[in-house]
Parts: structure tokens; C-alpha cells; sequence
């Protein structure tokens, strides 16, 4: 119990700071947080209004509830796969496991994630979505969601330390994968072959999961929810495995 | 150079009233030397560790360069011993000083101390818990402020949050930074920076193993004899000091024994004296091959 | 030490092969690099899109003509916007006409773009389309876009010094940007509301008639003009901002 007390603590001091490291490069920081989303929101359900074939009624709140979702992926990892790198002077001092600097990019992540979605409540009012009792699953497949993160976030941090350019091949790959995650297009329109591959893009399985439970209120089909924990399941286990091997070789680097 | 006798008296008398001087309640003392063990309880005890690491003879520096060389066949990895079956132990009490040349593993040895690394083989019997590491960048945050900087490098070296509170007062006394707690680090002078640094490694009783690296041979002379005092007293009160330093006369001043190592092997272990003596030697005539390691007392 | 125009030449390219140096230090796979990622977006691109099907002219093209176009102006201008900053100690220490550092920037991109052409040139070939007279106008719609870069890169470096935020902004706005100037898809299916509006973006124009005189073979007047007087006004903008700035810069740094 003692335990869990200091890593929160821990959790919390280091989030203090990276906070205020933030705050002092932009003076945005939260403002942008809400704003980014809504933009977004704004210029993708106008520019591509017409050539969505129309069978997404409240197109903007698909709009947004992929952004929310796929920023939370975006800023969550690359803030993760710097973490340890960032931090190492820091390292070598803590009693805890150097996780523990990992998890607090995701923990914030999370943080901006909930605050952003605070714009979604007067969104969901006034293109009058139904909230039926399915949005109870919302809560697990965050929690999942931020699991995968976490682990994604793991593996990252890891290859960054040896491998300075996988900065720069991860953000190619999340800006190819914005389109490809189901975000702002929905599945319909892209051809067979793909479609399939599709489903196996956790952002896409998170962002299906995540509007099918909170804006549609219909049941998702096993095998979405199959692959959802299936690659929950696998990305613990590879995540934990590689960072406990590499560990070692990591510190020393750093 | 031979002391006269003369000269070797006066060593005697000194080191003799120096021993009067601990007695007393001052703490004016001038080294660390002469403190006598008080129990032969191991508090550090290093067995047999080795450290292995697996490094690519190229120098790869990004991902793409990787899967060229991989396509060359280029990559080959050799295996490094960053430490080869070190053993010693450290006593209660004691002030161990550990020597050698750049890339000898000290730095690996203290990480595998205070718990960072776990070693490939060997163990390494200590109390993860009391450990406090010092090094020279504190891994204060310039942009917050001195009260912040404490919290956050209190909780990351395992201080609760009450702990924080109940000491906060007496971490700034000892800083003397009472009017600056609430500016940014980054102004802060780098003395200032020392003394907070050295004071929150410091506070309380926590700090039963204390293990400096370097930290002991900078700062101006008003911190040094400071943290040298605080160190004593953590000494009176049962801690132990593992010190790392390349500066010799910190090291013959303040050890009452010396680990040297040399490229990932114990060379040698004893009193400092001996111990730099020989080092020094090895410096100054590369061709030595002795690599066994000698216990000299 | 007098600067005359050949010395001036010669400092930008010295900076910019540093610049590409650094870039494409390995320099097989930066120059590799260079061509595939164009080539990787555009196979993604195309199998999102496809369900999309366009008039004649195949989606690999289309995507791509416009993709390269764009990426010269988004790279110069986010890699230009620091230049200033970067250069910190050259810009005190020596008399180099400032401009140069924003200029090697620009420079850079382009020499990107010449790159990347490689994989539209593949590209080309494999749809075989028809390469007519009007492909001259190509080249000289890349060098307005270039001179329209160049001003916009002044005005932003500029505004950096003084305002770090507008690296973070402007990042934001590149990527909103390109949803808005017809690169996934053609104009033809914007919605009425935003089709004038993006008609006239200067940013839509320059990749518009790249696809135009490369694709279709045809060029517009009325397109071309806008073309140059975007370029010019864009460029005086950038340089009376940066001129009347200058020595605030120079205080600021």
C-alpha cells in the first residue's frame, strides 16, 4: 500500500513538471487541447461532407470522437518514446522502476484525452445523440485503449534509446495511419481488401469500439472485440518482455 | 623520499590528537580517516558481479543505418565485461573510496548498488531502500522553482509525501536558501544548486548508505566544509559512504578504505595510502600487467 | 568584406549542403528515402481513395503530383521558421546578410522536391501519361512556388524570434491545411460552400497547375497570373517584415 502511495506520488510530481515544461514553450497548452479536436472537427466534416456516402448521420461527432481517440494515441506515444531519454539524469536516482516515466506520458496523455472530451458533452447535445446504458463499456475500452498505449509507449522508448530516427519513421507512420484508422473516413468507403486489413489497426478498433458504445449504442461483433483484447494481450506481453531484456543495456546507455 | 624522523613523530601526534579531537563533541575534524569501524556489520556486500553487455562493433546510429549494415552483414556484436567477478564488501561505518581509470566500471558499479542495473552475474546484498545516490547534475528541473525541485527529486529518490512535509524546513536550512525556495532553479548560482542538492540526498535519517559520486571535490570551500560536516555527522549516526572521486586527495582525506577498479576487475582493495600510491604508479608507467587483485592492509 | 552576389551564392550553398549533409548524411539512403516515402504515402493514399474513382486521369498521378508540390512548400516553411534561432552564434558573430540562413532552408526543400520528382517520374511512366509541351509550365510554377515559399518563410522565422508558439501553431495549420487544398481528391467534389474559397488558395494553385500541365496538358491564364501575383506579393511581404524587423532580431538573439 505504502507502495502504490509513492508511485502515485512519484506519477504526480513528475507530470507537475513536464506540465510546466510545457506551459513554458507554449502558452497554449490547454487551450489548444479542447481547440485542436473542435477544429478538426470543423474542416473535416465540411471538406469531406460530400464525398462521404451520406449513411453517417452526425458526421462531426464521428469526426471528433476518431480525433479524440487518435490524438490520444498520437501525443501519448511520442511523448512516451522520448520519456527515458528525457529524463536521464533523473534515472539513475529513482527507487522506482524506470516504467514509471512511461506511464506518466501516458498518464497525461489521458488527462488531455478527458479534457478534451469535455467539448464533446454540448456536441453530442446538439446533434441529439442517444446515450443508451452501452455506454458503460466506454469505460474498459479506455482502460484498454491506455493499456495498449502504454505498451506501444514501452516498445518505443526502448527503440528510441538505441535509434534516434525512429522519431521521425513513427511520426510518418501515425500521419499515414490517420487514414487508415477509421478517423474521419468511415470503413464503407474504402474497397474490399483493405477493409479487412483495416480491422486489425488498434487505433481503428478503439475508435469502432469507442463510437459504436457511446454514439451509436449498438453490440460490436465478437471478433472486434477479439482483436481489441487480442492485441491488448499481445502487446502487454511483448512490451514487457522487451523492456525487461533491454532494460539494462538501455541504462547504461543513457 | 625519506621522512626524517623528525617528521614521522609529528604524523603520530597528529594522527594521535585527531583521535582526541573525534572524542569531543566538535566536529571540526579535518578527515574521515581515522574513524574507527564500530561494528563489523556488512552493509554493502558485493558478490561476484559481472556485468555483460552485448555492443555492435559499429557505431549504428539510427534504424536505417542498422538494416544497411544488416544487409552488409556488417553487424557484429561483441561481448563487453563492463564488470568481471568484483567482489568486496563495505562495513557499517565505513567510508569506502572507489578509484580507477575512465571506463573501469565505477559508474556501472554504483548503478548496480544503488538498484538501476541488475547484474548478469553475482549478487549484490544491500537495502535498496536506504541507498541514496549523489551525483554531480542534480536532476533538478531548471524551470521550476527550489520548493518544487525538492518534491520532485524528494519523491523521485523514494521520500513520501509526509516525509517531504516534516522535513521541508530543515532541507532549506541546510541549503541556507530560505528567501529563494520560490525562484527558478535556473537562477539559482551552482553553489546554490549543490548545497539543495546535497541537503535533499541528506534529510533525515534516510540516508544510511550514501554513495557521492565526484560530488565531494566541488563547490566552494564554505560547501565543502559544510557537506564534509554533514557527512561525518551521518557517519556518528551509523551511515556508511561509498565515494567515488578522481581526485586522490579527496580520497586519501576522507577514506578509511579504498576499492580500486580497473577495467571491470578488482586490481586492488586497502588503505588509501597504498591503495592511490600504486594507482598513481600504474598511471605513470602503462606497461604494468599485474591484474591480480591484492588485498593489502 | 564586401558581399557581392557570387559570394552571397556561394554562402547559401555551402550552408545548404551542410543542411543536406545532415540530412542525408548516409547519403544513398537519404536520397532513397526521399523517393520511397512519397511513393509510400501515395500507395496508402490510393487505396483509401480509391472508392473515389476520379474522371480519366488515374489517383496514383493525381495524389502524387499534388503531394510533391505541396511538401516543398510545407517542408521549407516549418524547417525555415527556425532558421534564425538555429543560427544563433553565426547570426551575432558575423556580417552575413541574414537572409541566407531562410534562404539554405528553402533551398533545401527544393532540392527535396528535385528528389521526389524521381518517384513522380516513375510514376509518370508506369500510368503512361502524356507528357506535352505544357510540362514547361511545371518548372516554372515550381520556381513561383519557391519565390511565394521564400516570402511566407521570411514573414514566419520572423515572427519566430519574437513568438516560439507559431512553430507549434503552424505545425497544426499545415496539417489542417492539406485536407483543404484538393490533394486527396479533386475540387470538382468539394462542397459548393468551400469550393470558391479554395479556388483562389494560392496553395491550391500551385499544386493545380503542376496537375494541370503535367495530367491534363492544359494551363490557364487566369490561373498562371494568380500564380505570379501571389508569388510577388508574398515575397515583398516577407521581405519588408524581415527588413523593418531586422534589428529587433538582432537584439532579441
Amino acid at each position: 500500500m505504502e507502495r502504490v502511495k509513492q508511485y502515485f506520488f512519484v506519477l504526480q510530481q513528475i507530470g507537475y513538471k513536464e506540465q510546466r515544461k510545457k506551459s513554458s514553450e507554449t502558452n497554449l497548452g490547454v487551450v489548444w487541447n479542447v481547440l485542436n479536436p473542435l477544429l478538426y472537427m470543423v474542416i473535416l466534416s465540411t471538406y469531406y461532407n460530400n464525398i462521404i456516402i451520406h449513411d453517417i448521420d452526425r458526421f462531426p461527432v464521428f469526426v471528433f470522437t476518431g480525433i479524440t481517440i487518435y490524438n490520444f494515441y498520437n501525443s501519448a506515444t511520442k511523448s512516451a518514446m522520448k520519456s527515458l531519454v528525457n529524463n536521464k539524469n533523473l534515472l539513475i536516482k529513482t527507487k522506482l522502476p524506470i516504467e514509471v516515466f512511461v506511464v506518466n506520458s501516458i498518464y497525461s496523455g489521458f488527462r488531455e484525452f478527458l479534457f478534451s472530451s469535455i467539448a464533446l458533452i454540448p456536441i453530442c447535445i446538439y446533434y441529439q445523440v442517444h446515450i443508451t446504458w452501452r455506454v458503460i463499456f466506454v469505460i474498459p475500452i479506455l482502460i484498454i485503449t491506455a493499456s495498449i498505449i502504454t505498451s506501444i509507449g514501452r516498445i518505443l522508448a526502448i527503440c528510441y534509446t538505441f535509434f534516434g530516427d525512429i522519431e521521425y519513421l513513427y511520426s510518418v507512420l501515425m500521419s499515414m495511419l490517420v487514414f487508415v484508422s477509421g478517423t474521419f473516413l468511415p470503413m464503407a468507403n474504402y474497397p474490399e481488401n483493405i477493409r479487412y486489413i483495416l480491422t486489425y489497426n488498434p487505433i481503428f478498433l478503439s475508435i469502432f469500439l469507442y463510437r459504436n458504445n457511446l454514439m451509436y449504442g449498438l453490440p460490436s461483433h465478437w471478433s472486434v472485440w477479439g482483436k481489441f483484447l487480442g492485441w491488448f494481450v499481445v502487446l502487454l506481453v511483448l512490451s514487457r518482455l522487451l523492456f525487461d531484456k533491454k532494460k539494462d543495456s538501455c541504462v547504461s546507455m543513457l | 623520499m625519506i621522512l626524517g624522523n623528525r617528521k614521522r613523530r609529528k604524523i603520530a601526534e597528529n594522527k594521535s590528537s585527531r583521535g582526541n579531537k573525534y572524542f569531543k563533541d566538535s566536529f571540526e575534524v579535518e578527515d574521515l580517516s581515522e574513524l574507527k569501524e564500530s561494528e563489523e556489520e556488512t552493509v554493502i556486500s558485493v558478490q561476484n558481479v559481472t556485468m555483460k553487455f552485448r555492443v555492435a562493433t559499429q557505431n549504428v546510429s539510427g534504424i536505417k543505418e542498422y538494416f544497411i549494415q544488416l544487409l552488409k552483414r556488417n553487424i557484429t556484436y561483441r561481448e563487453f565485461n563492463a564488470l568481471d567477478d568484483v567482489s568486496f564488501d563495505v562495513y557499517k561505518g565505513e567510508v569506502v573510496g572507489i578509484i580507477g581509470t575512465n571506463g573501469s566500471g565505477k559508474s556501472t558499479i554504483l548503478k548496480i548498488v544503488s538498484g538501476v542495473l541488475r547484474p548478469t552475474d553475482g549478487t549484490v546484498k544491500v537495502d535498496r531502500k536506504k541507498v541514496q545516490l549523489l551525483t554531480l547534475g542534480t536532476g533538478f528541473d531548471m524551470e521550476l522553482t527550489g520548493r518544487e525541485n525538492v518534491y520532485l527529486n524528494g519523491a523521485i529518490i523514494g521520500y513520501s509525501r509526509e516525509f517531504l512535509d516534516a522535513h521541508y524546513d530543515e532541507i532549506v536550512a541546510f541549503a541556507e536558501l530560505e528567501d529563494f525556495m520560490d525562484e527558478k532553479v535556473k537562477n539559482y548560482s551552482s553553489g546554490m544548486v549543490s548545497r539543495l542538492g546535497f541537503a535533499i540526498a541528506t534529510a533525515g535519517d534516510a540516508a544510511e548508505i550514501l554513495i557521492l559520486d565526484e560530488v565531494l571535490s566541488v563547490g566552494d570551500e564554505f560547501f565543502r566544509k559544510k557537506s564534509l560536516a554533514r557527512v561525518k555527522e551521518m557517519i556518528h549516526g551509523g551511515s556508511t559512504v561509498l565515494l567515488v572521486s578522481h581526485s586522490m586527495p579527496t580520497i586519501k582525506e576522507n577514506c578509511s578504505k579504498v576499492v580500486w577498479i580497473e577495467k571491470g576487475k578488482l586490481r586492488m582493495i586497502g588503505k588509501p595510502e597504498l591503495v592511490c600510491k600504486a594507482y598513481q604508479q600504474m598511471r605513470e608507467t602503462p606497461q604494468t600487467t599485474s591484474t591480480k587483485a591484492s588485498e593489502v592492509s | 568584406m564586401e558581399y557581392g552576389l557570387k559570394q552571397y551564392i556561394f554562402v547559401i550553398r555551402e550552408l545548404t549542403s551542410r543542411e543536406i549533409k545532415r540530412k542525408y548524411s548516409r547519403s544513398v539512403l537519404g536520397i532513397l528515402w526521399s523517393v520511397l516515402q512519397p511513393l509510400l504515402f501515395m500507395f496508402v493514399m490510393t487505396a483509401v481513395f480509391s472508392g473515389f474513382t476520379l474522371n480519366d486521369i488515374s489517383y496514383p498521378v493525381y495524389y502524387l503530383t499534388g503531394y510533391t508540390t505541396w511538401s516543398m512548400f510545407s517542408i521549407a516553411t516549418t524547417t525555415a521558421m527556425t532558421a534564425y534561432e538555429d543560427n544563433k552564434l553565426l547570426f551575432q558573430k558575423t556580417k552575413l546578410p541574414r537572409e541566407v540562413f531562410v534562404l539554405s532552408r528553402d533551398y533545401t526543400s527544393l532540392v527535396n522536391l528535385g528528389f521526389s520528382s524521381i518517384a513522380l517520374l516513375l510514376v509518370l511512366i508506369f500510368f503512361k501519361v502524356q507528357i506535352k509541351w505544357t510540362v514547361v509550365v511545371f518548372f516554372i510554377d515550381v520556381i513561383f512556388e519557391l519565390i511565394f515559399t521564400i516570402g511566407i518563410s521570411f514573414l514566419l522565422a520572423t515572427i519566430y524570434v519574437f513568438y516560439k508558439d507559431i512553430k507549434f501553431i503552424w505545425q497544426n495549420i499545415i496539417v489542417m491545411l492539406v485536407h483543404m487544398i484538393a490533394i486527396f481528391y479533386p475540387i470538382e467534389r468539394y462542397p459548393d460552400s468551400v469550393r470558391e474559397f479554395t479556388a483562389h488558395n494560392p496553395l491550391f494553385i500551385y499544386p493545380d497547375i503542376a496537375r494541370k500541365s503535367i495530367i491534363n496538358g492544359t494551363c490557364e491564364v487566369d490561373q498562371l497570373m494568380a500564380m505570379f501575383m501571389w508569388a510577388i506579393g508574398a515575397l515583398l511581404i516577407g521581405l519588408i517584415i524581415f527588413k523593418l524587423a531586422e534589428n529587433s532580431i538582432i537584439k532579441k538573439i
